[in-house]
């Protein structure tokens, strides 16, 4: 109780007896969270105003009699005449590793019932993105932990890439398994003790989703043990546009503080649609004029200047950002969608057809680029999984044409057979991401040919026998191929016999 | 064989004239021939055959043996091997799986551990953060009571002499700002 | 609609010009552009005014400090503070006092959409916010 009233008695101490000068002008209309305002002639471009009863709006319409602005927070007890007044600040939010752990909404207020946010630094919530002199070619991986994400589209850090598809193909599900795999590296790399070693933290904004699906993807972070390194900014459904419209930026603000203060960072934007959807929204009430779909004109600008602030800085820190589209009945040439996909180094495409046969992740290898490249990848993968995306390539097309004929020569047999063999061991639950030094030691063993014999059915079995027998035997073999990231003749041996060692015990 | 013939030769020369009857003695030669070459030919030859063929099987039959013998004793050699082996396998296996159980069993009770303090941190956040949160509420309530009273007070209290001098610092405040 | 909206806000607004003298609002002038405006009404008259009202009741704001006080101020005081503030916003400013018992002591001086505020009021509500 002390405490209380010595922070009071702090707090009367700061008062100072100076005049304050404020700019003020007063709502004339006020209709769907957005309020015309007479007057507040000092008004700057997104400036943060002030509005009675503790909401804030943003400026974003100056017109020559009247300033529009969009309400954040409780529009409710808001009425014509009342008084508004500037605040001279850009709207910020709280960022530093004190949200970690959190969920924010998208003015950094926590909406997690754990108590008020110990930050102590607060970044504007727009920004300029990273110029060109500052930045670094991205050339470090970012391990998803899905197999055939990591082996054929290859994410660095700092790098942009999509992940598109229709509703209920998995899209969220990848993006969750990559910030759980962070979490995983992030948590050996620390017990490690290893100096050099750099930690990825995740920021996961949900735009426009239901509150249920926010609290299950909470949930499934939380059981994986990854919330410690994630801060989430939940913009839902039930909030107004505004705060949709703001959230993405203040996730790209708080993952910014990470990435200039030399730490590595990665932001996912779940989803895009529902932004640009929410800022079409403003803009209609704005009386903005509307062009393609309805949108903005500047819903380009929308995406490009959010997306541009992911970078990887010379001497600093990345920021890696993993957007979400959602498209209708695959059609990628929609509005945002094509804008996105410019905007992006590479996209993940996720199909509805490959889903319901029950390949999962559903990814569909032909549409999917990482304009990266191998780049990204350590070099063990590029020597085991270097040529699979061709050979995948291929037994789409073969198998296709197999459909036809009965009668096919041995080669052709056994570029099916293989493919097949690489589709299933593909094949991966949700929220297991594989460390990559597994990866390896499972296309080693489809390189070498172990999973030829094995009939086609019983390949996930394998697999998953194979995975056990290595992180239960060959643990030390695992660390080896993860330090040194690379396989000499020495480490291929080794895994040749500790995959013969497996076979014996698999066929017996 | 010959004994019976020359008896019979000599009985039949006994009664006539001591001597040798060289037809005779050439049929019984000749006849003696046909015979032994009959005899060669259905008799004798079949059976030294038979005899060495007898004698090549019993040949082949020891040598069967013998082989038997030895690769028994190899076969009894390789299982006990083998045995040694399985043995020593066995035994490395159950201690192994040993080692494994071991390592097992302490992983889960240091993760046990790790999660029993988990609980125990987070149950104490749980506490400090509605300690914290008890706090904030009260202060704020204390803040509105210390601002209201001090605005009826202030009202009530404050002469116009106090209310002018305190018009005249703030005007002068704002002619300087 | 709109541009014709748009048209009336523009006529306004030059009407507006030609009724400053020296940047403050001359009563003469606007009685003058009226009378024009009554002989030579524009097509969508009643909007020009509107806006017109509008503009000039701005401009008069701006020329205008409105000195809310609790307790008495002195003539000496309003004085000083139109004499500062014409000297801030290189205009001439008048001040003209208004009771407000809710400020208990102090002043609040509005010109244009600008406020200046020195009351115990206003303190306190400040110590309430950032408790």
């Amino acid at each position: 109780m002390s405490t209380v009233l010595e922070q009071i008695e702090q707090q009367i101490a700061k008062l100072s007896s100076k005049a304050v000068k404020k700019n003020t002008g007063n709502i004339r209309t006020i209709a769907d969270g957005v309020a015309k305002i007479d007057g507040l002639s000092d008004v700057m471009y997104n400036e943060m105003v002030q509005f009675p009863g503790g909401a804030i709006g943003i400026a974003l319409n100056l017109e020559e009699t009247e300033v529009g602005c969009v309400i954040l927070g409780d529009i409710s007890k808001l009425k014509e005449g009342d008084e508004v007044t500037t605040t001279g600040k850009l709207l910020s939010v709280p960022v530093g590793k004190a949200l970690l752990g959190r969920t924010v909404d998208a003015l950094g207020n926590p909406v997690d019932g754990k108590g008020p946010i110990d930050s102590k630094e607060a970044y504007p919530v727009e920004r300029i993105a990273p110029g060109i002199i500052v930045r670094k070619s991205v050339s470090q991986p970012l391990f998803t932990g899905i197999m055939a994400i990591d082996s054929m589209i290859p994410i660095g850090r700092g790098q942009r890439e999509l992940i598109i598809g229709d509703r209920g193909t998995g899209k969220t599900t990848i993006t969750i398994d990559t910030i759980i795999n962070q979490a995983k590296i992030n948590k050996v790399g620390l017990a490690s003790g290893d100096k050099a070693f750099r930690p990825v933290y995740s920021i996961y904004v949900a735009i426009g989703q239901k509150n249920s699906n926010i609290v299950r993807t909470i949930a499934a972070l939380e059981a994986a043990g990854a919330l410690e390194f994630t801060v989430i900014v939940s913009a839902p459904a039930a909030d107004n546009p505004a705060n949709q419209y703001l959230a993405p930026y203040s996730g790209a603000a708080i993952g910014e503080w990470f990435m200039e203060n030399g730490m590595d960072a990665l932001i996912v934007y779940d989803d895009l649609s529902k932004h640009a959807v929410a800022y079409r929204q403003i803009s209609l009430i704005l009386k903005r004029p509307s062009g393609r779909e309805a949108y903005p004109g500047d819903v380009f600008y929308l995406h490009s200047r959010l997306l541009e602030r992911a970078a990887r800085l010379e001497g600093k820190g990345s920021l890696t950002a993993l957007p979400i589209i959602e498209t209708l009945a695959g059609d990628v040439s929609a509005y945002i969608p094509t804008n996105v996909i410019s905007i992006t180094d590479g996209q993940i495409f996720l199909e509805t057809d490959l889903f319901n046969q029950g390949i999962r992740p559903a990814v569909s290898v032909g549409l999917s680029v990482s304009r990266v490249g191998s780049a990204a990848q350590i070099k063990a993968t590029k020597q085991v999984g270097g040529k699979l995306k061709g050979e995948l390539a291929q037994f789409r097309e073969l198998a296709a044409f197999a459909q036809f004929g009965s009668d096919l020569d041995a080669k052709t047999k056994a570029q099916l057979e293989r493919g097949g063999r690489i589709v299933e061991l593909f094949k991966q639950p949700a929220f297991a991401p594989l460390p990559i030094e597994l990866q390896v030691s499972v296309l080693f063993a489809m390189q070498k040919g172990f999973f030829d014999p094995i009939e086609l059915k019983k390949v996930v079995e394998a697999a998953s026998s194979l995975k056990a027998f290595f992180t239960t035997r060959k643990d030390a073999l695992l660390a080896e191929i993860r330090t040194k990231a690379a396989l000499d003749k020495d480490l291929e041996a080794k895994l040749q016999a500790a995959c013969e060692e497996w076979k014996s015990s698999f066929a017996a | 064989m010959t004994l019976p013939i020359i008896l019979a030769v000599a009985e039949a020369s006994t009664p006539e004239k001591f001597g040798l009857e060289l037809h005779v003695v050439l049929i019984q030669v000749v006849s003696f021939l046909i015979l032994a070459g009959v005899l060669y030919y259905y008799a004798i030859r079949p059976v030294l055959s038979t005899m060495d063929e007898r004698v090549k099987k019993i040949d082949s039959g020891l040598r069967y043996a013998d082989e038997v013998k030895a690769k028994l004793e190899a076969v009894q050699h390789e299982s006990e091997a083998t045995a040694k082996k399985a043995q020593a396998e066995a035994s490395k296996v159950i201690e192994e799986a040993r080692k494994t159980a071991k390592e097992y069993l302490d992983r889960q009770s240091q993760e046990t551990a790790a999660k029993t303090s988990e609980m125990l941190v987070k149950a104490q956040q749980v506490i400090e953060l509605e300690r914290r949160k008890m706090l904030a509420e009260a202060r704020t309530e204390i803040a509105r009571l210390v601002v209201a009273t001090t605005e009826r007070v202030l009202a009530r209290e404050l002469s116009e002499d106090d209310r002018g001098r305190y018009n005249a610092s703030a005007a002068r405040e704002l002619s300087n700002t | 609609m709109a541009s014709s909206a748009k048209v009336a806000q523009q006529f306004a607004r030059q009407l507006v010009t030609l009724s400053l003298v020296d940047g403050s609002v001359s009563a003469e002038r606007v009685g003058g552009v009226l009378a024009y405006l009554e002989k030579h009404a524009p097509a969508n008259a009643i909007a020009v005014l509107k806006a017109y009202h509008r503009l000039i009741a701005t401009e008069v704001a701006k020329g205008e400090a409105v000195v809310e006080h609790a307790g008495p101020v002195s003539e000496a005081e309003l004085a000083s503070i139109a004499a500062a503030l014409s000297k801030h916003y290189r205009r001439t400013v008048t001040a003209t006092a208004r009771e407000r018992p809710e400020l208990i002591a102090g002043l609040r001086v509005h010109v244009g959409d600008d406020i200046y505020e020195s009351s115990v009021a206003a303190q306190l509500a400040a110590l309430e916010a950032s408790v």
